[in-house]
Order: structure tokens, then sequence, then C-alpha cells
């Protein structure tokens, strides 16, 4: 017998054992005062009274067993159909459009829907952008303005509730623009054990195709700085094939990158120009269309960047004793005169010797300071609230940091590994000999570097003597390598809002001593790798938008985080969005309120909605009347046409789709077996039961037994 | 860099603000470097400067230049964190000698002459401070000579010399509220190395560095000899020129 049992007259069982107890005990004690019979005969009627009454009291306490009992109910099977506009445009083969195909093949006589519904309970749904039940074939018009996968994902199956999902078959041409990842719906329905079936419909036959799939930007950089275009271009049909990467502006390409595609998949490419004119300028960036390339209309991403006047940074340089190296490195400092230096020297253990510049920062910790160098520095004696402060400063307020090579590192703490663009080894090492270094292939087009110009690198001198790095972290940079072994010399990498740059050589002086006075290549380094680490802006607020272009007539998502002066996340902030259109700046601001989110603290959210344009938006965070800081960015609303450029069927997206969501992929010429091919999956679904302990007739019948056997006694003894 | 530059603070002696917990904590970092990154290839080599001399027999330079810088860089060494080879080499402005000279940041020039130099040596000078190097000259003062009214030969040589090498620039009166005087040890006015006379340092700047010092009444006979407070005097002032000219 399983299951539990419950009392369902509402009393505890400690309660109702208590209240039996005490009944016996009443007539343990009755019966107990009837000295005149023999002992036997008092036990027994005791134990007949008590019985009888135990099984009475049980009763009216109501006990009641539940248990969960497998259910055998229908299975069902999700059939999402793809209602975009590029489902309606034609199949190579014929006249036929795709969703025609699909309708033919989903509800003609004997179809994969009359064969699904064999084994399943099927349900057609249809998609773009919203997810919605199809009771009709005549419902299938590809009139959708958007492929969102992952909404068909999601929505789809909460649409069926607690009905046994067998799994889903989604119908697509997979040319996805939600701007979100479908994956990971894919993903979590398999581990509800739902498998997500794919029938991939459109041209694969001749699926060659560039497009870029991410253009990512600083949208504020300073007058003169670089700015740095992160783009990814999603390739398939050009394996070794070499295409132009270009950034361009009013028709003046201001940035471009010669790649050479490898196969296909996505390939990230860094594209950096200065920005040289004030203002907002808006900008695109596209990746080079083939001649045999069927879509280029896909290949183009438009952005906008303000440069903004350029503002003093300022450099915090620790060191650990007198040394040329710091007074060399702090000297080519203040050659730039937008850069103001503060030093900080140890002479001795109690003796420190602190260069402060009369217009300094003077906030609490590294407050105020843009920049952090690390000379020789021992991390065996960084403590724990320093450590953490430098991870603050840099991950999450986008300070620079520059650490210089030095035996000190053999003790680096973890935190400040972490920081570091190369992987330490157990042993850290010196080479104390003379070398000569060069940059690496990357660094030559490093924003650090590519300014020097390249003639520099025929004039290097030697150096002595540096720290053996290991090698470069996934994601880091290689600007300088050692010329004959190839050790890293100098390597950089963003980490969290900021940036870290290390540099190996513990002498670097030797190359301005060694160089004419007339070559000033030493003092442009430096002052251009601490103009780099200082690209970031310290953040209090900042904007964060998922993509440059929206839909019309869909809400826009704007969200901001808010730092306080520790940056840690600013929970009572009041933070409001202006909205104005850029071209036309007297229409006037729309403002909206920033709510905070539930999920996450110091994370503010609201939307917006408006006609085609490109706009502004400038956010405000205060806490009582006090600004806490500002944040500005840059959006388009316009129709996208991807829909139709999405002509292909993106294959590879399909296939991934199947198999991280652990189904089957086909495409339309094998959809025939394509019923009997899914298969079934047993529904685990289960019922509760309760059954009634007390309402018995056996416990009736029990009872009277008892009562009726302990009158029949008692008579026989004449006591009735 | 200005001359504004605070002065050497103790490290703990007054309540500290949450940012001097902070530069604290990096300080105690950077000061540990001085044992973890005792790497013999970075540690400072100081070379005096060979040269003519017009009298004396030639090699005075050396004379005067050799065991006291020894006992210098030894003090040096001792009360900071600067890793010194105190075994001073000799170089000369000579073109032969160029290699070698531009890896010297500190050069130390002494004698109780004039010093003499080709056009040559006066060009290599140049560059070797324009690039970056620091120059101390001390004059090693016949004691007859602390009393004299014209300066020493030593002094009146090196003035001229200078005039060669900068004909655009001065050997100028370094003002007593210069980092050098304060950087690391406070002399609240001009130090006194002998019982003659006061010190008074003069200098040729590169816009705000301090890159040639004169020293004109000798600070390696103050460390040579043990002349109570005033050698003490020598050592400290010494020491403030070299932690500048290693952070400047």
């Amino acid at each position: 017998m399983s299951g539990d049992i419950y009392l369902g007259a509402g009393i505890s069982p400690g309660g109702a054992a208590l209240i039996c107890l005490t009944v016996v005990c009443v007539i343990v004690l009755e019966y107990g005062r009837m000295r005149r019979r023999g002992r036997g005969f008092r036990v027994g009627l005791t134990l007949a009274r008590s019985a009888a009454l135990v099984l009475i009291l049980g009763a009216l306490f109501q006990p009641l067993r539940i248990d969960s009992v497998p259910e055998e109910r229908e299975r069902s099977l999700l059939v999402l159909v793809d209602l975009s506009e590029s489902m309606g445009l034609p199949l190579p083969e014929g006249e036929e459009t795709r969703l025609e195909r699909v309708r033919q093949l989903l509800f003609a006589e004997e179809g994969l829907v009359d064969r699904l519904n064999r084994k399943f309970k099927t349900r057609v749904y249809g998609f773009d952008r919203s997810v919605r039940r199809l009771w009709d074939e005549e419902e299938l018009n590809a009139e959708g303005k958007g492929t969102h996968l992952g909404t068909a994902l999601e929505q789809g199956t909460r649409d069926l509730g607690d009905a046994p999902l067998a799994g889903i078959l989604l119908i697509s041409d997979g040319a996805d623009n939600s701007g979100g990842n479908p994956l990971q719906p894919a993903y979590e329905l398999r581990e509800r054990r739902i498998p997500v079936h794919v029938l991939a419909v459109g041209r694969e036959d001749d699926h060659r195709d560039l497009r870029l799939v991410r253009v990512e930007v600083p949208e504020q950089v300073e007058l003169g700085s670089w700015v740095e275009v992160e783009v990814e271009v999603a390739a398939q049909g050009y394996a070794e094939r070499d295409v132009r990467v270009e950034v361009e502006s009013g028709g003046l390409v201001v940035a471009e990158e010669k790649v050479r595609l490898m196969g296909d998949g996505t390939r990230r490419v860094e594209l950096q120009f200065v920005a040289d004119m004030l203002g907002i300028r808006h900008y695109a960036a596209q990746v080079e269309a083939q001649t045999d390339e069927i879509l280029a209309d896909n290949n183009r991403q438009s952005f906008a960047v303000e440069t903004t006047p350029r503002e003093e940074r300022v450099v915090l340089f620790l060191e650990g004793r007198p040394r040329p190296e710091f007074a060399y490195v702090r000297r080519a400092l203040e050659r730039d005169e937008d850069l103001l230096v503060e030093g900080l020297v140890v002479v001795n253990d109690k003796v420190e010797y602190r260069m402060r510049q009369p217009d300094g920062p003077g906030g609490e910790g590294l407050q105020g300071y843009d920049v952090v160098v690390l000379g020789d520095v021992a991390a065996e004696r960084l403590l724990e609230e320093g450590e953490e402060e430098l991870h603050r400063f840099v991950g999450d307020r986008g300070g620079g940091l520059l650490v210089l090579g030095s035996a000190a590192l053999t003790d680096a703490g973890q935190l400040l590994q972490d920081l570091l663009p190369v992987r330490l080894p157990g042993q850290v090492g010196l080479e104390r000999g003379s070398f000569r270094f060069r940059p690496s292939g990357e660094g030559q087009f490093h924003p650090i570097l590519e300014q020097l110009g390249t003639e520099v690198w025929g004039r290097l001198p030697k150096l002595a003597g540096y720290l053996r790095a290991g090698r470069a972290k996934p994601g880091a940079r290689v600007l300088f390598e050692e010329r004959m072994s190839g050790e890293v010399l100098m390597a950089t990498q963003r980490y969290g809002a900021g940036r870290v740059a290390f540099f190996a050589p513990y002498a670097s002086w030797r190359w301005r001593a060694y160089s004419p006075v007339e070559e000033e290549d030493y003092e442009r380094f430096w002052m251009q790798t601490v103009r780099w680490l200082a690209g970031q802006e310290e953040q209090a607020v900042a904007l964060e938008m998922e993509k440059f272009v929206h839909e019309p007539g869909t809400p826009i998502e704007l969200m901001a985080r808010v730092w306080d002066g520790s940056y840690q996340p600013h929970v009572r902030a009041q933070v409001a969005a202006a909205i104005r259109p850029v071209r036309e700046a007297s229409k006037g601001a729309e403002l909206v309120a920033l709510r905070p989110t539930l999920d996450e603290p110091g994370l503010y959210e609201g939307d917006w909605q408006g006609e085609e344009g490109e706009y502004q938006v400038d956010v405000w965070a205060h806490e009582s009347g006090r600004r806490i800081g500002e944040a500005r960015g840059f959006f388009a609303v316009r129709a996208s046409r991807i829909e139709l450029e999405g002509r292909l069927a993106d294959r590879q997206l399909l296939e991934r789709l199947a198999h991280i969501g652990g189904g089957l992929f086909c495409r339309l010429g094998e959809a025939e077996t394509l019923a009997e091919r899914i298969p079934l999956i047993a529904a685990e679904a289960t019922r509760k039961v309760e059954e009634d302990l007390w309402d018995t007739p056996l416990l009736f019948g029990g009872i009277l037994f008892l009562l009726s056997g302990e009158w029949l006694w008692r008579r026989r003894r004449g006591m009735v | 860099m200005s001359g504004d530059d605070l002065c050497a603070r103790m490290l703990g002696n007054a309540a500290m603000s949450r940012r001097g917990m902070m530069l604290k904590c990096l300080a105690a970092v950077a000061a540990a470097s001085g044992v973890a990154g005792a790497a013999e290839a970075d540690r400072l080599r100081v070379a005096y400067v060979e040269h003519k001399t017009r009298g004396g027999w030639g090699k005075d330079w050396q004379y005067y230049g050799g065991s006291n810088m020894r006992k210098f860089l030894s003090m040096l060494e001792k009360y900071t964190h600067i890793r010194v080879d105190n075994r001073p080499d000799a170089v000369s402005f000579k073109d032969e000698d160029r290699e070698r000279l531009f890896g010297f940041p500190i050069l130390f020039m002494t004698s109780n002459n004039a010093a003499v130099m080709s056009a040559q040596e006066i060009r290599n000078m140049r560059e070797y401070l324009l690039r970056g190097g620091f120059l101390l000259g001390d004059d090693c003062v016949l004691e007859g000579s602390y009393s004299s009214t014209q300066p020493p030969k030593f002094t009146r040589g090196f003035t001229a010399l200078m005039s060669e090498v900068f004909p655009e620039r001065q050997l100028e009166v370094i003002p007593t509220d210069h980092s050098v005087y304060h950087c690391y040890y406070n002399f609240p006015g001009l130090p006194q190395f002998h019982p003659n006379g006061r010190w008074e340092g003069r200098g040729i700047f590169d816009g705000d560095r301090l890159m040639v010092m004169l020293s004109p009444n000798d600070l390696c006979c103050g460390w040579q000899f043990s002349w109570g407070e005033y050698s003490q005097n020598a050592f400290k002032m010494g020491i403030n020129i070299f932690v500048y000219a290693l952070t400047h």
C-alpha cells in the first residue's frame, strides 16, 4: 500500500493520538475499579471497549490515503509554422511559394497532419513575431514582419499549458531576426525532455552569403581618439575567400580591413578610425558584396558615434622604488598635455615620495583616476582591499590598468592575475640578457601601435631584461613579442568595463636613451598606451541597448545601469531618459521614467515607441536631487527589410536548433516520412488519487463486533 | 613636473582617509617590490665621467670619484629601496664610448681642476642629457679654496663647459623650495657640508626637469671623510639628488 495518510477532520495525527490515549485511559480506570470481578474479565472488557472506541474515534477523524498514479493521456505534438514574409518567396524549382509547399505538405489528404494525428494530438500554430493557434489552413498567410524562432518555441509551449508534449515540429526557413538567441529555448526544452524537430524550408543548394550579424562600437569618444569598431561577419560558401570589411561615412571609407574567410561560420573583425570631428556622425559598417552573392543587402549595418571635446585624464603611477623606468615613463606621459600624472614612489619601508598634482582628484580610493600604472609592484603584499579596489576600478568603473613587468609579479595574487592579459607561468622567470622586440602580426593593427607608424619598427633598439610572461589569455591581443623566441612582451585585453595592458620589459627607458633626441617613438608609445587605457569613460550610469535599428511598431527597451561612488549597484536612484530626434532637435524631447528591475540591483528599465527616424537618448540618474551621472546613446527606428532579404534558408541555424533541441532535422524533400520518424515519447503525466479509509464496511463491522461481543460477555456475567 | 611636488610623507603617521588607506595598500605592494624585484640586471649602474683637466695629473677624476662614490652608493642602497651596483664604472663622452654611455641613467663628474672636452665630447654630452640622462658635477674643492672669493677651478671649468654644451641655457641657482631639497630628506634651508661655507646647488633644466646639477663645494669629500653632521648632510643631499634623478 503506497501513498500518504492524512486526517480529513483537520486534526493533527498527534492530537488524534492524544484523544485516543485519553479515552483508553478513562476506560482502563473505570474498569479497574470493578475489583469484584476476575482480572481476566476486566482486561478483556477493557480491551474490547477501548478497541471499539478507538475505531469509532478513528472513523470520526476521517483518515484518507493520497497517492499519485500514472495516467495515460493523449500525447500532443506542437507544429509551429513560420508565417513571415520570407515564406511567401517562391521556391527555386517553380512558381510555388515556400508556404504553399508547406500548406500542401501539411493539409493535403493523407498529409503530414493526418499522419501525425494517428500518433499524436497535433496542434498547429503559426508564428512570426508572435504565436497564434491556426484553426484552418486558410490562416496560413506569409504576412509576418519578422521571424522570432525563440519566441515561437517559448510562447507555443506556454500556450499548451500542462498538456503532455511529445515534441515540437518547427517549420521555417530559419531567417531569424529577433536579435535574441533562439538556441536557448531549444536547450531548455530539451532539458524538459521535449525534443525540437526541424523541417527546413528554402533554397539550400546555392547558399552563398555574407552578412553582418553584429556591430559593436562606443557611442561616445573624444576628439582625436580612436574609435574601435568590432564587427562580426557571418559567411557561408566563401571559404578561402579574401573579403574587405570597411566603415564608411558619407561615402568616404574611414577604416578598412581585408580578411580571409576560412570556412562557413562567423569571423570577428576589428577596425579603427580616428574621431576627427566634433558632434554626432553617422557611419555604416559593411562587408564587401561578392559578385556571385545572391543577396547583398544584409552586408551593411549603420551606427552613430558622438565625438566630444578632449578631456584631461588622470594617471596614478605607483612604483616600488626610485628607478629609471619610473622617471622615463612618467616623463614620456607628461609630454601629453591631456594627461595629468601623479606619482607615488616608495623610497624605503617608511617613506613614500608622493608627487601630487595641484589639480589632481580629491575623492576616495581610486576615484577620480582614469589609469593606474603599477611599476615594480609585488603582489605578495597587496592587501585584499587594494586588489579588490583595483578589480572594481577596472572591471566595474571602466578604468585602465598598466602593469609593468617585474620579478615582483612572481607572487601576484589571484585577483591581480585575473586582470592580466597573460597567464603567468607557475614559475615566473626573468630574462636578463639583451633582446630585440617587434610588433606581433595582430599587434601592428592595434590602436596603440597603429598610430606610431610602421617606420618605427625598423629602429627599435635593443633592450635588457624582461619578465617571461607565459601565454596570452584567450581574447587578449599580443602587441610586442621577442624577436627570436616569439615570447609575449606586451599584451592587452578588455576586462569588464575597463582595459588592461601588460608590458614585460623592465628597462624600457633604454628605448628612450638609445634613440636620437628628435625621435619621439618612446614618448608616443607610452602616451598612446595610456590614452588607449583611458579610453573608457568613468561610468556612474551606462545605457544598455541591444541593437541600433528597431522595427516600427515595437516597443524599444531602454535599460540603464547605475553605480554609486564605490562602484556598487545603486538601488535608490531616480532614472529618466529623454529621447529626441537627432536631425530635428527643435522637436523637443520625450521623457521616459526608468524603473528598477526586479532581477538585478542597479538595473533600471523602461520602454518607448516612436515613428521612423534616428534618435538620441540621454539618461540621467539622480538621488534626492543630487546628480549621480548621465549617459548618452543613439538608435534608429526603421522598417526592417530583413524578412525579404533573408531569401536563403539559414540551414546552419536550423540544424543547430534541431541538434541542441535533441530532435530530427529534415529538408522539405524528406518530409514524407517525417511523421513515422518522429518518435513516440511516453507521457509522464500522473494523477492524484484520494481514498477514504474510514468509510469501509470492515471498519463498521469491526466496531459492531467489538461492541456486541463486549455486551454479550457482560450479559453472561450478569452485568446487564 | 613643476616644483610643487609634495614632500616625502611618513606612512601611517596621520589619521588616514580611505584614499590614504588605499594608496598605502598599494604603496605596500610597491615597497615589497624592492625585495621581490631585486633583479640583478635591473640594478642601477652609475659611472663617473672620464675627462681631461686643465692642470692636475690627468687622472684626478678617478682619484676623487673612486672610493667615496662606492661608499655613497652603499649608503644609498642601505637607506632606500634603490638597487645599486656599488662598483661605479667609468665612461667618457667620446664616440668610442657612445654605446656604453647611454646605458647609465646617472653620471658623476668630479675633480679639483677645470674639465676640458672636445667638440665631439660636448656634442655627445648634450645628446646624453637631452635623451634623459642626469649629470651631477661635484667640485672637489681643495681646502684652501673654500675661503676664496673666486669660484674654484672645477666650478669655473664646469660652468664654461656647460655654456658650450647648452649655449641657450644657463646654470642657475636651484631655489630652496625645489624638490631636490625635499624629496626624501627635508632641508629647510641650504645644507652645509663643510665648516667653511653653505652649499648652493646650481643646475640646468630641461623644461621642469633638472638634468645637470653642479655641487660647488664638495659632496664627495663629505662622503669620504668623517665630518660628523657635515658628512651626514652630504650623504642626505646625495640621496636626495639620486631619488630626484630617478623619479623625474
